[in-house]
């Protein structure tokens, strides 16, 4: 840990190194190596998300009743989350532009 | 191709390619297995009758006759009020109705094309051919996991195993004779989806997983154990997108399927059991995440983000699991459940699940009765699972290593057992004759040119391999000889007729249980109650068409307690609570006349423990019935309250003028082999209403209140 802490310390010295240059960077990185048709399925995500967030958030204020609404609601959100996930999955192994994504991808044989 | 003249011989046999000798060779070895399976089932049906067999799968057989009769949506909304009276039982949402729907289909897909087979034939002879299903899964499932050759000898080995025969034999119409086929086909499904990845695969499992709920309140196994799975695969780093895909797809669709089965109803996002689940479900979607995010960054930075990240996570997860067990929300595990884990826990606390015969824990000769071999050869293919590590076979490891923790803990789980041991003997054997057979020397005449690529590890391959050969052959031979006998002697009685060697070598045979029934169904009012103990509830419903107190579904054990404390009181504490209930009838068990050991007064003491441990029992104490050195006696040593109590009068009633055996006294009772202490009394508030042929069911009818008081 000491080694690391070295590096860490070397870092922190220069200033862009904490939690939001890490994310500023990622954002960028994000916008220049992504396609145009993966992003769409990242903005479909997001508000699909953002769906489910706002139906937990009643049943968390408002109260359970009816629970089979509430289910019914809030796991199709999870479930086409989970779909389109799967979708995009597919999307990037096929276009090899940036094929780190399936770094821990292991052949069936295996 | 087809030039030769000689047609349909060996020659068209050997004609063939070795691809095509391959296909008829397995396709022969399965179906021989898929007979074999049926037919060893059949050894009640060939020396009895067709007859429904024990206690519970009488009510499976009613609500079977009902969905035929009235329809499912009848069936599905049906309150029963001849049960449990006066509380009457929901049965539409409280049973698993997977058994009665795949019955309902059979029997109306059958009469479509006017194959008109009765539906009680259908109800016995559904659980043989659901095994010849397990056969063909168990087969399908072995050769995703290792090879064709072990997926022959596991398909051989589960036809036969006694484990899984004795509660599919046929007649013996419980859920378990089709939950094992579905939780196989679930389980060979969730391994092609995790080898393929593929949402095909993983739907088809989450429908499989929907049949499997449906079918048996053991589902709760499944859904623990996939995730334990995904979890090992992200523990040794194996986790990949396929595991996301199968498992994500697999969690959601048949979340939403289990929660349509009514009885299931909320406890997927409810219940303890299922939170595993759940908590899985939730660790893939962040894994993926962040193996996502880890390809956009650099190690450092993504170090720094990760650990904010799991702080944050890890706190806001632990605040929120512990809101939800202390505000209740989140029950904690169920009762019957948590005795599998605890063991000790049922029978300090809940007597009733305590005192079922199949809930004790396993003993070692059990084990080897209903698995010989199989013990021996699973070591052996968790060794070649180990072996080659995959996916799939760390699947199969997890699956052997907590069937064994849990059969260990009750009996009734080596059901559970039973496939996972015969797939792993089939990897251990197929292995092993591999290894060995590859070292035959075929060629017998040339012996002085030695082979190219021969290594010298040991000396006399060949023998020693053809010696390896015929040990394993010889386990195998044995195998089925004590599987055969143990199905034949031990798996094969129906429960409800009992025979006997008579002195002269003919049989006898106790058609008791039956006569009783049907008596009661010809000779007492169409609303007439009875009041017997929770044992033969369902057989009364199902054959003699009366209203009953309490039955095995046990589930409310106030009600029960109530039974109880009536059988252990005297006649007139007992008569209180009977007129209390409305009871009419009154129906005992015995077998001092004939040895019948599973009687009502074997089963007394339990009566006893149940009946005292409700607030209005608190006057029965267990330690009144015994001796004062301690022992259960029913001569003149045993205790003044058992001796006087309602069950003991109704069993030995006018039994103390009836002679037994030979050279004994009067009244000897022949399971307990002891003389009765309390002879030639009389009955104050019963009648004696029937007894049968060789005394096995006693009835009696509660005399009303007398016509000018006291």
């Amino acid at each position: 840990m000491s080694k690391r802490g070295d590096t860490s310390a070397a870092l922190k010295s220069a200033p862009s190194e904490n939690l939001v240059s890490v994310l500023k960077k990622f954002y960028d990185e994000y916008m220049t190596s992504t396609s145009k048709r993966l992003k769409i399925v990242d903005a479909y995500l997001v508000y699909i998300l953002f769906t489910g967030v706002i139906q937990f958030v009643y049943c968390a204020l408002v109260g359970t009743f009816p629970f089979n609404s509430f289910l019914s609601g809030f796991i199709s959100t999870v479930g086409s989350f989970v779909l389109a996930v799967c979708l995009r999955l597919q999307l990037s192994s096929i276009s090899s532009d940036r094929v780190v994504w399936c770094f821990h991808y292991r052949p069936r044989s295996c | 191709m087809k030039s030769s003249s000689a047609g349909w011989g060996p020659q068209w046999l050997l004609k063939m390619s070795p691809d095509k000798q391959d296909t008829l060779l397995k396709m022969l070895v399965l179906s021989i297995a898929a007979i074999l399976s049926f037919s060893t089932r059949l050894f009640s049906v060939l020396r009895f009758e067709s007859v429904i067999h024990e206690f519970d799968p009488y009510f499976n057989y009613r609500t079977t006759r009902y969905l035929t009769e009235e329809g499912f949506y009848s069936f599905h909304n049906w309150f029963d009020d001849r049960a449990w009276y006066p509380l009457g039982r929901i049965i539409g949402g409280t049973i698993y109705p997977g058994l009665m729907v795949t019955s309902a289909v059979f029997y109306h897909a059958l009469w479509f094309f006017n194959i008109t087979i009765d539906i009680r034939n259908v109800c016995v002879f559904l659980a043989p051919m659901f095994s010849s299903f397990t056969t063909l899964v168990t087969y399908w499932f072995t050769k995703e996991l290792k090879d064709a050759g072990a997926g022959l000898v596991a398909a051989a080995m589960i036809a036969i195993v006694p484990g899984y025969i004795s509660r599919s034999v046929a007649g013996s119409y419980d859920n378990e004779g089709i939950a094992i086929f579905c939780m196989l086909l679930t389980y060979a499904l969730w391994i092609k989806s995790v080898k393929t990845g593929s949402l095909f695969w993983s739907c088809l499992c989450a429908l499989a997983y929907f049949y499997m709920v449906s079918s048996w309140g053991g589902y709760v196994f499944l859904i623990n154990l996939i995730p334990l799975h995904v979890l090992a695969l992200m523990l040794t780093g194996r986790f990949s997108h396929r595991i996301y895909v199968a498992y994500s797809a697999v969690y959601c669709i048949g979340t939403i399927l289990s929660m349509q089965i009514s009885f299931v109803g909320f406890q997927p996002v409810q219940s303890s059991e299922h939170m595993a689940a759940l908590g899985v479900f939730g660790l893939c979607q962040m894994h993926a995440f962040i193996d996502y995010v880890r390809s956009k960054l650099s190690v450092e930075q993504f170090n720094i983000l990760f650990r904010s990240i799991v702080l944050m996570g890890a706190v806001v997860s632990l605040s929120v699991a512990a809101i939800g067990t202390a505000t209740g929300k989140i029950s904690p595990w169920t009762g019957r459940f948590y005795s599998l884990l605890d063991p000790s826990y049922a029978k300090n606390n809940i007597p009733i699940i305590a005192s079922v015969s199949e809930h004790q824990p396993t003993t070692w000769s059990s084990f080897y009765f209903d698995l010989q071999m199989l013990t021996i050869m699973f070591p052996a293919g968790l060794y070649f699972c180990f072996n080659r590590l995959t996916d799939a076979n760390i699947f199969i490891i997890m699956y052997g290593v907590t069937s064994i923790y849990f059969a260990g803990v009750m009996v009734r789980l080596m059901l559970v057992l039973a496939p996972v041991m015969c797939i792993l003997s089939g990897i251990g054997v197929s292995s092993t004759l591999n290894t060995y057979m590859k070292n035959l020397d075929v060629s017998r005449k040339d012996k002085k040119t030695s082979k190219k690529n021969v290594d010298h590890t040991y000396p006399f391959k060949n023998e020693v391999a053809t010696g390896v050969v015929f040990l394993v052959t010889a386990f195998l031979i044995t195998y089925t000889f004590h599987c055969t006998w143990v199905t034949s002697e031990a798996y094969s009685s129906p429960s409800i007729v009992l025979s006997a060697r008579a002195g002269d070598g003919g049989r006898i045979i106790f058609d008791d249980f039956r006569e009783a029934y049907y008596w009661l169904r010809h000779n007492t009012p169409e609303d007439a109650k009875v009041m017997s103990w929770w044992d033969y509830g369902y057989q009364i419903t199902a054959m003699a068409n009366r209203t009953i107190l309490v039955d095995n579904n046990t589930w409310n054990n106030t009600h029960i307690s109530r039974v109880g404390q009536a059988m252990a009181s005297t006649e007139d504490k007992a008569y209180e609570i009977m007129r209390e209930l409305d009871v009419n009838y009154v129906l005992v068990i015995f077998g001092g006349l004939t040895g019948y050991s599973s009687d009502d007064i074997n089963k007394f003491l339990w009566m006893v423990r149940i009946g005292g441990s409700t607030d209005r029992g608190a006057h029965i104490k267990e330690a009144d019935y015994y001796t004062p050195q301690g022992e259960f006696r029913i001569d003149k040593e045993g205790s003044p309250t058992l001796l006087n109590c309602l069950m003991y009068k109704m069993c030995y009633y006018r039994f103390g003028e009836v002679y037994t055996e030979g050279g004994k006294p009067t009244g000897y009772d022949r399971v307990r082999n002891a003389e009765i202490g309390n002879k030639n009394f009389d009955l104050d508030v019963l009648e004696e209403a029937y007894t049968t042929e060789h005394w096995l069911v006693r009835i009696y009818k509660v005399k009303d209140l007398d016509n000018r008081g006291a």
